[in-house]
């Protein structure tokens, strides 16, 4: 390995790349508007909910008559100062399933709930089984010399590019 | 990830055949697109707030009908279904003096000249509503038009329709209830 | 005439398919090669019947034959020429007609392609589950969803036509077929998966068969859902590309599976490994096309694109339990057969990443379902009334769509069965300083927000990965280094990191505004201007077009449109949009102005990147068919076994 190459092999550049892209993510954060009366604000808010007279669209994407109603609500309400979340609940409160966001308690939060613990718990058993796997190891252990040759082996097949080693074996 | 536990397949098969099932058991179930129940938050309390000046500009609050049957019917003029049911309104108006029941339309979207020249020309001389109706639609959760209200003379909402009410049902409706509430 | 010839057709197709099962199923059990060869000529009747059937109804269309209920009810005089062939597949028995005749048409090239090998077992099994599947289609289109039931026309009278949304946008033409070809392109590799189960025979033979028609159907697949997307861009005009509609989801469904089986598939032959899980993926992916016909069919979820049905979605439900039990029972009974050869060695290798990208994509699946069918859940259990819509399935994909982009970087780079760290910093050197160039340089136009901007990041530094593989690659290789499956591949990736980028842009840096403007006002959004300068209507046969002439920028003039159906009253509007490769103005009519209120309500939406998602779908496809391009030419009847002749052949 040449100089150039050896440079990749430290920490601080590394460290270098992480810190420079924590302090742009950390400079550039956003939020989607809260308070205010712009339009955004007003189309962020009614994407949230049904548009009941179509289907398959928001009170953003709607011309229908009742989704244009919607809109001149919310803007109304915006304009009374209502938070996003009061502006919500009074369409909640007289349609029902209206809000296009599952709730976040009762029965309906299990959309929310049971991807997370599916998830996690498939992790988990991949780990586990990778563990097992592993612990369980080979039952003839290779000598330093088989692991020097291979690893002379792999190196000259690796510094070539791998994808075209898997091409000549891969493609009928 | 079985493959390396062959034991574990007809187990995990099991539980994904299980799962299915459920699945189109769940299908089968389910009401179909078209047969979906009329449900309104508001069934079972008090009416909101209905007032304003009608359309020959007499001051109208729905306060002020407690002790009848009102229906509160939501329509314009823009819209077919609405223009269609117009007859049954007036069927069911003409005929209050038996079952006490009045009818109040609300216009949605819709200019008060259109809604003048609609009822000039379809005929209908109950109260009508067409200004600041925007609010007052989404206080009653109105979803599409036609959609009617039926209030008690207690003030509660008794009963929602979505679509074109007929008279002879209204009036059965009515008359079903004051039975079995007397 | 039109329908005698197209039951005709149907019929044709039915039967060849019963006899062709009979006859090989005979083949098989008295072991007489000669009847099990049979299999080709009856494709051969089968794809004749389809065909039949298919010409018949486009006749019918073209001479808008009412005696049809099928064209009565979706063709019209008034129908242009390009929307009226298209008119077949608007609704469902002509969509099942298409089902039909593109299924047909895969069987015979398989048939063809086997022709040598027809009396092999495999091949049998593979080709008797075809046949049944088209026992199933034919079968349904002869009962629930005949497509040519009679119909007695008033004189004079003419049809509506196909729905207004499905007859102004020329992409409606290509969106369905297009679809289709990949919904049922899966059913190759579900036959042979079966045929694999069946015969016991779950080597690594019947999946080297596959893989290029699993590819082949995929691609197919991925070029549908993104026409559907910008269709529904063009038409709908809300700026919205994907609604997460029920039946957009069931599309994608297939998709996840599909892509997730195309990667594990490579550890099965590199490894031998993972055998049950990929055959679970093939059942998977053509149970999914089946689910997603049901709900599009069947009224169950409402949804844009679904059809109304009467007994149709009951029969295709029988189908769906009917193929997961057969699925799910040959995989239970199989299973100790399907002992794997190898194991994998460490998390940090290449059949790593790719068990890795399995869990997110089988993720994603799950979500997708599951968002999807929530509703009813809650709905069959509590009674309430719940929505499940777009801020869910953004709020859930969005972190498994940026595990994805952070596996697509590392995950080209890595070796098979063990990687060091010091490899790793070597390999990702460049890719990673091309990701922090990407925040950077969105970070300087002023984008805002984590999530986005670790979605640049990561797609710069996913693209600086393949970029790195196709460099290598075609230095070593010439031209050829853009060719062959891994190659191809990664020009895939830069296209799906294209979307993903044009995706993050596009719905987060999203500006728009509704206005009221009179003749000669202008609007702002975005540092945009828009003048409106006037309108007129326009007297069409089937509706009145109110167009509105709006100048962009002071440049070009747009005209969006609001069309008022004479028949039905509904408005729709048509929504004009300028497009460019920076941003897109997307301008949209909602209120008409009249003579009490001569002004003209417009919604503006611009937002950034658009088009970049249609590039990126192209650059999938062309990567797509780089990959179907064979690296080096061999012999595809060749035999290859299990796991150790493959690894030597590497070494």
């Amino acid at each position: 390995m040449n100089k150039r190459h050896t440079q990749r092999q430290k920490w601080w550049w590394w460290s270098l790349m992480g810190v420079i892209l924590v302090v742009l993510l950390a400079s550039a954060a956003g939020t989607s508007p809260t308070e205010g009366n712009s339009d955004d604000r007003l189309f962020a808010i009614a994407a949230q909910i049904k548009c009941v007279q179509c289907v398959g669209e928001s009170v953003a994407g709607s011309a229908a008559p009742i989704a244009i109603q919607f809109r001149s609500e919310i803007a109304s309400q915006m304009k009374q100062g209502r938070t996003n979340d009061e502006i919500l609940n009074f369409f909640a409160d007289r349609y029902e399933g209206v809000l296009l966001t599952p709730p976040s308690t009762g029965v309906g939060s299990l959309v929310w709930v049971i991807p997370v613990i599916a998830i996690a718990g498939a992790a988990l058993l991949l780990a586990e089984s990778l563990r097992v796997r592993r612990s369980r190891g080979p039952v003839q252990q290779p000598s330093p010399e088989d692991e020097a040759l291979v690893e002379v082996a792999l190196e000259a097949r690796h510094s070539e590019p791998s994808v075209t080693s898997t091409d000549t074996t891969d493609d009928s | 990830m079985s493959a390396d536990t062959p034991r574990r397949a007809p187990v995990i098969a099991g539980i994904v055949g299980v799962a299915v099932l459920a699945l189109v058991v769940l299908f089968l179930v389910s009401p179909k697109g078209g047969e979906t129940k009329v449900t309104s938050p508001l069934l079972g309390n008090l009416a909101p707030e209905l007032a304003g000046t009608t359309l020959t500009g007499e001051p109208f609050n729905l306060d002020s009908a407690r002790g009848q049957w009102v229906l509160v019917n939501f329509f314009a003029t823009w819209c077919p279904p609405c223009v269609a049911e117009h007859p049954e309104l007036i069927k069911l108006n003409e005929s209050t003096a038996s079952t006490g029941l009045r009818v109040v339309s609300v216009a949605f979207d819709d200019s008060s000249a259109n809604v003048e020249k609609f009822f000039a020309d379809n005929g209908g001389d109950w109260p009508v509503l067409t200004q600041g109706t925007g609010a007052v639609a989404l206080d009653y959760g109105v979803k599409g038009l036609p959609e009617s209200f039926l209030i008690d003379p207690a003030g509660t909402v008794v009963a929602k329709f979505e679509g074109g009410i007929t008279a002879d049902a209204l009036q059965r409706y009515v008359a079903d209830s004051t039975a079995g509430g007397s | 005439m039109n329908r005698a010839l197209g039951l005709t057709g149907l019929i044709l197709a039915l039967g060849g398919s019963l006899l062709a099962i009979s006859v090989i199923l005979t083949g098989l059990k008295r072991s007489r090669p000669e009847l099990m060869r049979m299999g080709r000529a009856y494709s051969f009747v089968v794809l004749l019947g389809a065909t039949m059937a298919v010409a018949a109804m486009e006749r019918a269309f073209i001479q808008r034959d009412y005696t049809l209920k099928y064209v009565a009810e979706h063709g019209s005089s008034t129908t242009p020429a390009l929307f009226n062939v298209a008119s077949m597949w608007s609704a469902l028995e002509g969509s099942i007609l298409l089902w039909g005749l593109i299924l047909a048409g895969y069987l015979v090239v398989v048939a063809h392609k086997f022709r040598k090998r027809l009396d092999d077992s495999l091949v049998a099994w593979a080709l008797i589950t075809m046949f049944s599947v088209c026992v199933f289609f034919f079968g349904l289109m002869l009962t629930a969803a005949n497509p040519f039931r009679g119909n007695i026309p008033i004189p004079g009278f003419d049809g509506p036509g196909p729905n207004p949304l499905l007859q102004n946008h020329i992409l409606m033409a290509f969106h369905p077929p297009m679809l289709y070809l990949g919904y049922v392109g899966f059913t190759v590799p579900f036959a042979f998966a079966i045929a694999a189960l069946v015969t016991g025979r779950v080597g690594e033979g019947w999946l080297v068969e596959t893989r290029r028609w699993t590819l082949f159907a995929w691609g197919f697949l991925t070029a549908g859902i993104i026409l559907g997307a910008w269709w529904s861009y063009e038409v709908l005009g809300w700026g919205g590309y994907w609604g997460w509609d029920p039946v957009e989801n069931a599309s994608l469904l297939p998709w996840l599976t599909g892509t997730a089986y195309l990667h594990s598939v490579m550890v099965q032959e590199r490894r031998g490994m993972l055998r049950v899980w990929n055959l679970s993926l093939l059942c998977a992916t053509f149970s999914l096309t089946i689910l997603g016909t049901f709900l599009t069919r069947s009224g169950v979820v409402a949804s844009v694109h679904a059809f109304s049905a009467g007994s149709v979605g009951p029969i295709l439900l029988g189908f769906f339990a009917l193929v997961v039990a057969v699925s799910v029972g040959l995989i239970g009974l199989r299973g100790d057969q399907l002992r794997s050869a190898g194991h994998i060695d460490s998390p940090l290798s290449r059949e790593g990443a790719f068990l890795a990208n399995n869990v997110v994509f089988a993720a994603l699946a799950f979500v997708v379902l599951l968002g999807t069918v929530f509703p009813l859940v809650i709905e069959a259990t509590t009674g309430d009334t719940l929505s499940v819509g777009p801020p869910y399935f953004s709020r859930m994909t969005m972190p498994l769509g940026l595990t994805l982009l952070l596996l697509m970087a590392i995950a080209p780079v890595l070796p098979w069965r063990k990687a060091s760290g010091e490899l790793l910093r070597e390999r990702l050197w460049w890719p990673a300083w091309t990701g922090l160039a990407a925040v950077l340089l969105a970070v300087l136009l002023g984008a805002t927000g984590v999530a986005p901007l670790l979605a640049f990041g990561l797609g710069g530094f996913a693209a600086g990965s393949a970029l790195r593989q196709i460099a290598l690659a075609t230095k070593r290789l010439g031209w050829r280094g853009f060719v062959g499956r891994a190659n191809g591949g990664m020009v895939v990736h830069l296209g799906v990191i294209v979307i993903g980028v044009a995706l993050a842009a596009s719905m987060s840096f999203m500006s728009q505004g509704e206005f009221t403007l009179k003749e000669g006002e202008t609007a702002r959004v975005a540092g945009h201007t828009l003048q409106f300068l006037g309108s007129r209507t326009v007297d069409q046969p089937n509706r009145v077009e109110l167009v509105a002439r709006i100048k962009v920028d002071g440049e070009q003039v747009y005209e969006p449109k609001l069309n008022r159906y004479r028949q039905s009253g509904q408005t729709i509007p048509t929504p004009s949009v300028k497009a460019s490769l920076r941003d897109d103005i997307m301008m949209s009519i909602t209120t008409a102005p009249s003579e009490s209120d001569p002004s003209l309500g417009l919604r503006v939406i611009v937002q950034p990147m658009v088009t970049w998602l249609w590039i990126g779908g192209l650059i999938m496809v062309i990567g797509t068919v780089l990959s179907l391009f064979p690296g080096r030419r061999r012999n595809p009847l060749d035999a290859v076994s299990a796991a150790a002749p493959i690894e030597q052949v590497s070494a």
